[in-house]
């Protein structure tokens, strides 16, 4: 609104409106415009062949494929369930191209649970949660023997309490506190659960596809749900990047989140050995790509010791997997 | 102008150059396929593209 008396705009005013040209033009307003025309339906997939596929499998082979699965079920869930606070905190910052990417990527996680939850009502016949949980493997199960990490559960303990700062932050904390919140949740969220421990999951689930002549819809389910996943990784490592320029000390938050769980990243967790018949040293060796690659985004400088412990082979760990 | 991407597989470090950003993308995709069995996103690809002057590229 114009003073009718000088001509000046009412700075109240201006500030309902956030769209800008540079915003518009920018790397996470792409993204955006990517997820909107990229929409998908788990409807439009046809589950009929991976139940008769799932007919044909011995129990070893149905055990260590649910492994994996469910673990994307209750995975996908726990993501959906944990990204109000990056909301909220984007809307704290004045981040309004964030707030709007956001929207499509709570609306994709939550999709990804629905196909996961499809798929194994259709495919397994599983659904209710006792149901599910029976193949839940126990994390308590995978040990390293050298003792010198601990495995934990990064997904239903890292995002609830990193969540939990970044939201109380975006409620009462100064934007210094939101933004070095905002490094932690994401360093958990995007770079570490879904840029590097996840990424093996996925190649895993497709190579047994492959390798069993198997499981079409589940493999075009994970081909979908990767697109989506490129997007969501690359909004937070850039979110990351974008708040370590401003002020590099963020880049230290990172570092820590990465040590706090190094157990999980530097070998395979129980879910990741239980498929028979491939070759899992792979995997393992493709994380330090995946790991430099979130750096390189992030604009930081890689744990070279975290490297060569990813490469060790002497670092594994024996995996006990009992059913939760 | 050309665009650059690389891959920081182990031990790998290979420049990849194409023409436009689906090219590379293309081209990127091909290379860990063949040389490392496993994918690459298309995001991660575009974000840490770069542009280069002087090359023709598919290298």
């Amino acid at each position: 609104m114009t003073d009718a008396t000088n001509g000046e705009l009412d700075p109240d005013v201006v500030k309902r409106f956030h769209f800008t040209r540079e915003m518009v033009r920018g790397r996470i307003y792409r993204k955006y415009k990517f997820a909107i025309q990229r929409i998908w339906d788990v409807d439009d997939l046809d589950f009929s062949q991976d139940a008769k596929d799932w007919e044909g499998l011995s129990e070893e082979q149905r055990q260590g494929l649910l492994g994996v699965t469910i673990r994307f079920l209750a995975g996908e869930q726990a993501v959906t369930d944990q990204l109000v606070p990056m909301i909220s905190a984007s809307h704290a910052l004045g981040r309004f191209d964030w707030v709007t990417f956001l929207s499509t990527f709570l609306m994709e996680e939550a999709k990804h649970a629905e196909f996961f939850m499809r798929w194994h009502d259709e495919v397994v016949g599983v659904l209710e949660p006792e149901e599910v949980a029976q193949h839940f493997l126990v994390r308590g199960a995978t040990v390293d023997p050298s003792g010198r990490f601990e495995v934990r559960d990064v997904l239903h303990e890292a995002l609830p309490k990193y969540g939990g700062e970044l939201l109380q932050a975006s409620i009462d904390g100064t934007e210094e506190e939101i933004e070095r919140a905002f490094v932690r949740f994401s360093a958990a969220y995007n770079a570490f659960v879904e840029g590097v421990l996840t990424m093996p999951s996925y190649e895993i689930v497709i190579d047994t596809t492959v390798l069993w002549d198997a499981f079409p819809t589940l493999r075009e389910g994970f081909r979908l749900i990767l697109g989506d996943e490129g997007r969501h990784i690359t909004f937070g490592t850039q979110a990351c990047r974008i708040l370590i320029e401003k002020n590099p000390e963020y880049e230290s938050e990172v570092h820590a989140v990465f040590d706090a769980y190094r157990g999980n990243v530097v070998g395979l967790v129980e879910y990741q050995k239980a498929v028979p018949g491939l070759d899992v040293q792979k995997y393992q060796d493709q994380k330090v790509r995946h790991y430099r690659n979130r750096c390189r985004e992030m604009g930081i400088t890689p744990d070279a010791e975290l490297i060569e412990q990813i490469l060790d082979p002497e670092i594994d760990f024996v995996v006990g997997v009992e059913a939760g | 102008m050309a665009r650059e991407y690389q891959c920081l597989e182990a031990g790998c470090d290979q420049r990849i150059v194409a023409p436009d950003v689906q090219s590379l993308v293309e081209a990127v995709q091909r290379h860990v396929a063949d040389e490392h069995d496993s994918f690459e996103l298309e995001d991660v690809i575009i974000d840490m593209s770069t542009e280069v002057e002087g090359e023709e590229g598919d290298s």
